[in-house]
């Protein structure tokens, strides 16, 4: 390992490209419904790994992550039923950007005032707010969902592709996440995400230190926010439906799930976390009137068994062995 | 004026009783063990299930001296639950981040709405109140239902309880002590794990008792776990770092607000709860009782 | 990958569910025969909705039972593979993919109109047919329609009006009408049929009703005190109780102090059926109208019906069965029947065979219509009260409506016209 990738971006850049090879692989082995699990995973994993960008670099809890895929989907869905005529990619990336403007606007008030769990409740209580409002406005087709969301033709200059037919939605999911997971990987890696970690380390050394730890955090809020709502926007062409339950608390339990459950020290535990769940799930779909159980008894035995999450615990374990590769890798043990 | 200022008033008070009696375990466990306990809500849904059997078993209902009993039995099961769930779940997890103990309670709920539904299925249930109970008060045009007039006093009851407990006795002295530095409490003598189970027990057995006395107000379901977490987390964040009288007054004023919310703005039910919400905890960010812990 | 629910699973599951006990003497599908016809149930079978897909598997399991009892259809035994959707649009649209990606591409069942709105636009490009046991949305075969998509069941047009046909016909004085209502699509909807028949109806009789504006709350609700307090202050003498199921039951529960049900004169529900009964025994509103998407009492001396009564009772022990359980056995005779007229299971097949198909079942004849695939049956509703037994409630009436003239012309790919709008 340690001969072969000399870097973590070399390192973490395999263990990419090997994920999305085999992700895209799948429609040709898989079946149909395993594949639209696939879809909603890709989508589900940029969700939490953007959540994660928040926690995991800079301590900020939200609970509220989920009214960011929401307005990000309802945004690109009400966009392109109003303007069919939009090139695809500027609906999904303006969808974003709304977002992320949205997020820095309610930062702004909300990273002043409050922080910690309260930061945690406020989002809990806007992104209520978004979940009532959603299931009221009777354009957006109220609590049954805005329905007949089209997945659209992409227009790439040299070729078209119809996005409606066969697999290419999935493939184009997949490819879009990717770039979304590498901008968060970047984000995280770059100038930015030095400052963060310092942050989530010491905020108060970091201040010291001349980091603006405001300025910071808020710009890790509009990130992950702007990222999570393009995954919302690509949701709903997927689904071909969205209903307000994307915004709903339950669903913004989600990422943190994901991050914990995978280990929050390493890049990649939301995607452990994520595929995860979702293989549970999936596992335990036909044990009607068991589920809740056995996914509450694995979920609970996985956090007293890995404190520090899946990946935090392979790392413990690893470190047990007796190897010395703590210096190449960023996979810690949990505090 | 009745109509649109007493009634609502009224009413509102009444969903902040029982808001109030909801969270009251969840504060004490927040304020000192600093573990937002998502399976709460399991614990009190346990609760009400079990005081349901009981009142199922001797046929309804009657005296409300059964009521508080069936209530108090019901506390003392789900009680005994926070012991095994204190043991095995609470204090491997004081080592390590809280955000862990955060995912255990969320499998725990998951393990609790599984449990009910293996042990009493999915049908819905209702429960009246204790015949003495039924029927209302009438003050010109305002209506007062006997069973809320009682839930409401016992909501004031408990907090003057808690209340003079915390102000007044050893014991509460001793948690205020643990609940601001439990290194210096232990250091002073105090056993402070022993100290930790008995407090999760306290609240588990406030779950259960919550579970039993609101049995009569709401539909008994597998999901009435979930149904008032969310408004439970309201009223202990906008109180402050979980302490008993500013969740006492957050329930009040959230309840409230959204009490005429519903009258006033009929269009989005709910909305105002998080409003008053969302600007409570903006203008009060430490909470409407900073400072002080339970 | 896949996972197919024999009936050894099915019968691990229906233990679970109490049934095991009936179901253990049935015939083993017999696989000499050449493979088994495959019918995929999608239902809530976790989740908040899962007591409504208890009844849903209930009434399919003991659909391809009987069907396979008596031999099958065209030689071969029905299997039948369930999914879970947790009343949840993503879950059933995975559901449904899952269930395609495995060979099934006959489905039924579905209770959330959500979900099937979510599903239908999957299936034409899966080549799967859906034949929808409980959803009752108009949109199905109006705007959202799709030829991969039919309905056995009724919808809420049809119901409501019918509704409204009953009760003008019970109380033709009761003409000031108001409702409460949850925040929900369908709940609109239901109303909005409901004022639509009560204004022809009324009109037609030469005393046009009153409608006064409904109340709205929140799904999922603990408390209902500020609305009722309001409805205790209206003139109207029928109350439309759109709330349903289990929040049906808490506002009910609340109302009761205040005197709400003897306030109003007729009391009209959409379709929680024996929830509200069940839950709150002697406790009963009097005098309740209920729909119901079939209730086996008024179809006593139907040999569909009283088989289909006696081994629900016999597997679960339970008297009271839901019309879910009536509906989704209707799906799968349905299916068999378009199956035995098509001489085979390939979708297109089936969508020919299922246009214009006549079946009997559990409520008499249905037939669906070929343009805008919608079934047209019988309506049932049913009016309950508390009495001194057990139980503490007891029916103590029902009615068939027969659709004529209840339903609306079919407009498939329009919405639905409203003939009379809400003042």
């Amino acid at each position: 390992m340690k001969s072969l990738f000399p870097t973590q971006l070399g390192r973490d850049a395999a263990i990419g490209a090997v994920i999305v090879i085999a992700m895209l692989a799948m429609p040709s082995l898989a079946s149909k419904g395993f594949v639209f699990i696939l879809g909603t995973l890709s989508l589900h994993i940029v969700f939490g790994l953007s959540w994660n960008l928040m926690f995991g670099q800079t301590g900020l809890v939200s609970f509220g992550h989920a009214s960011f895929f929401a307005i990000g989907g309802y945004a690109y869905a009400l966009t392109a039923r109003l303007y069919p005529d939009l090139h695809p990619l500027l609906a999904f990336s303006g969808a974003g950007l709304f977002s992320a403007a949205l997020a820095l606007l309610v930062g702004m008030v909300a990273l002043r005032r409050s922080l910690g769990v309260y930061f945690a409740i406020l989002t809990l209580a806007l992104s209520q707010i978004v979940y009532l409002v959603l299931s009221s406005i009777p354009a957006l087709g109220r609590e049954d969902g805005f329905t007949g969301i089209r997945r659209p033709m992409l227009d790439l200059g040299v070729v078209a592709i119809d996005l409606a037919q066969g697999n290419n939605y999935y493939y184009f999911i997949i490819v879009v996440s990717a770039l979304l997971a590498a901008l968060l990987w970047w984000v995280m890696h770059s100038r930015f995400g030095r400052a963060f970690r310092s942050i989530q380390q010491d905020p108060d050394r970091a201040a010291f230190l001349g980091i603006n730890v405001q300025a910071n955090r808020l710009a890790a809020f509009a990130i992950a926010s702007g990222v999570t709502a393009v995954a919302g926007a690509l949701y709903g062409p997927w689904l071909q439906l969205l209903t307000p339950e994307v915004a709903h608390w339950t669903f913004s339990a989600r990422p943190i799930l994901y991050a914990l459950l995978g280990g929050v020290q390493s890049f990649w535990g939301p995607v452990v976390g994520a595929a995860g769940f979702a293989f549970l799930e999936y596992g335990t779909r036909t044990m009607h009137g068991f589920s809740e159980i056995i996914i509450g008894t694995i979920l609970l035995i996985v956090v007293l068994v890995f404190p520090g999450g899946i990946l935090g615990g392979l790392a413990l374990l690893g470190k047990r062995v007796g190897s010395k590769v703590r210096n190449e890798t960023r996979v810690e043990e949990a505090p | 004026m009745v109509d649109f200022i007493a009634s609502p008033l009224f009413n509102g008070l009444f969903t902040a009783m029982v808001v109030f009696l909801f969270t009251t375990g969840l504060t004490l466990i927040f304020g000192i063990l600093r573990v937002l306990n998502f399976a709460h809500g399991g614990f009190f849904m346990i609760g009400a299930y079990v005081a349901f059997t009981l009142v199922r078993a001797v046929g309804a209902q009657t005296s409300v001296l059964g009521y508080i009993g069936v209530s108090i039995v019901a506390g003392i099961v789900t009680g005994l639950c926070g012991i095994v769930v204190e043991r095995v779940i609470f204090r491997p997890l004081q080592k390590v981040d809280e955000s862990y103990s955060l995912i255990a309670t969320y499998a725990l709920l998951l393990i609790t709405e599984g449990a009910v539904k293996s042990i009493w299925g999915v049908s819905f249930h209702s429960v009246a109140p204790p015949d003495v109970m039924n029927g209302a008060v009438f003050a010109g045009n305002l209506v007062m239902p006997i069973y809320a007039l009682v839930i409401i006093a016992l909501g004031v009851l408990s907090y003057a309880l808690l209340e003079w407990i915390l102000q007044h006795t050893e014991t509460g002295k001793l948690m205020k002590s643990v609940a601001s530095d439990p290194w210096m409490a232990g250091m002073l003598g105090v056993n402070v794990p022993r100290f930790y189970t008995y407090l999760v027990v306290a609240g588990f057995f406030m779950a259960g008792v919550a579970g039993g006395l609101l049995l009569p107000n709401q539909t008994l379901s597998p999901n009435l776990a979930s149904t008032f977490v969310i408004q439970a987390f309201g009223a202990l964040i906008v109180g402050g770092m979980g302490n008993i009288r500013g969740t006492f007054l957050a329930a009040i004023l959230l309840c409230v607000v959204d009490s005429f919310g519903s009258l006033y703005f009929p269009a989005v039910p709910g909305l105002l709860f998080y409003i008053a919400m969302t600007l409570a905890l903006l203008f009060r960010p430490q909470g409407l009782i900073a400072g002080a812990r339970i | 990958m896949t996972y197919d629910f024999t009936r050894r699973e099915l019968v691990k599951t229906l233990g679970v569910f109490g049934a095991a006990a009936a179901l253990g003497t049935l015939s083993r599908p017999s696989r000499a025969q050449g493979d088994p016809i495959r019918l995929g149930l999608i239902a809530p079978l976790s989740g908040s909705q899962e007591i409504i897909g208890r009844y849903q598997l209930a009434g399919a399991t003991i659909a391809v039972n009987q069907i396979n009892q008596a031999g099958g259809v065209l030689g071969r035994q029905i299997e039948l593979v369930t999914r879970d959707d947790k009343a949840a649009p993503a879950a059933g649209v995975a559901a449904a993919k899952d269930l395609a990606g495995s060979g099934v591409n006959l489905m039924f069942g579905i209770l959330s109109s959500g979900v099937a709105l979510a599903v239908a636009p999957t299936l034409a490009d899966d080549k799967s047919v859906l034949v929808i046991s409980a959803a009752s949305a108009n949109e199905l075969t109006h705007e959202q329609f799709t030829r991969n998509l039919f309905r056995t069941s009724d919808h809420a047009y049809a119901r409501q009006r019918a509704l409204s046909k009953l009760v003008l016909g019970d109380f033709p004085d009761v003409l000031k009408w108001t409702a409460i209502l949850p925040q929900t699509a369908i709940s609109a909807s239901n109303w909005d049929s409901f004022v639509d028949g009560m204004s022809q109806y009324s009109a037609e009789a030469g005393k046009p009703a009153e409608i006064t504006e409904a109340l709205w709350c929140k799904f999922g609700a603990t408390d209902y005190k500020n609305e009722i307090a309001q409805l205790m202050r209206s003139d109207c003498e029928g109350l439309y109780c759109g709330v349903y199921g289990g929040d049906a039951v808490t506002m009910f529960g609340q109302a009761a102090a205040y005197g709400l049900t003897k306030k109003f004169k007729v009391l009209v529900d959409p379709g929680s059926e024996f929830i509200i009964a069940n839950a709150m025994g002697k406790n009963t509103p009097p005098g309740l109208w209920s729909g119901f998407h079939w209730y086996h009492g008024a179809y006593e001396g139907h040999k569909i019906n009283d088989d289909l009564y006696a081994a629900y009772v016999k597997a679960t022990n339970d008297p009271h069965p839901a019309g879910y359980v009536g509906e989704t056995h209707a799906s799968v005779l349905a299916y068999a029947s378009a199956i035995q007229k098509a001489g085979g299971t390939e979708t297109e097949q089936v969508i020919a065979a299922l246009e214009d198909l006549e079946f009997d079942s559990c409520k008499g004849m249905r037939k669906i219509r070929k343009e805008d695939h919608q079934a047209i049956c019988d309506l049932n509703f049913v009016q309950f009260g508390p009495d001194e037994s057990d139980q503490g409630w007891k029916v103590t009436s029902h009615r068939i409506i027969k659709d004529e003239g209840v339903s609306e012309e079919p407009t498939p790919g329009t919405p639905i016209v409203l003939k009379y709008k809400k003042a």
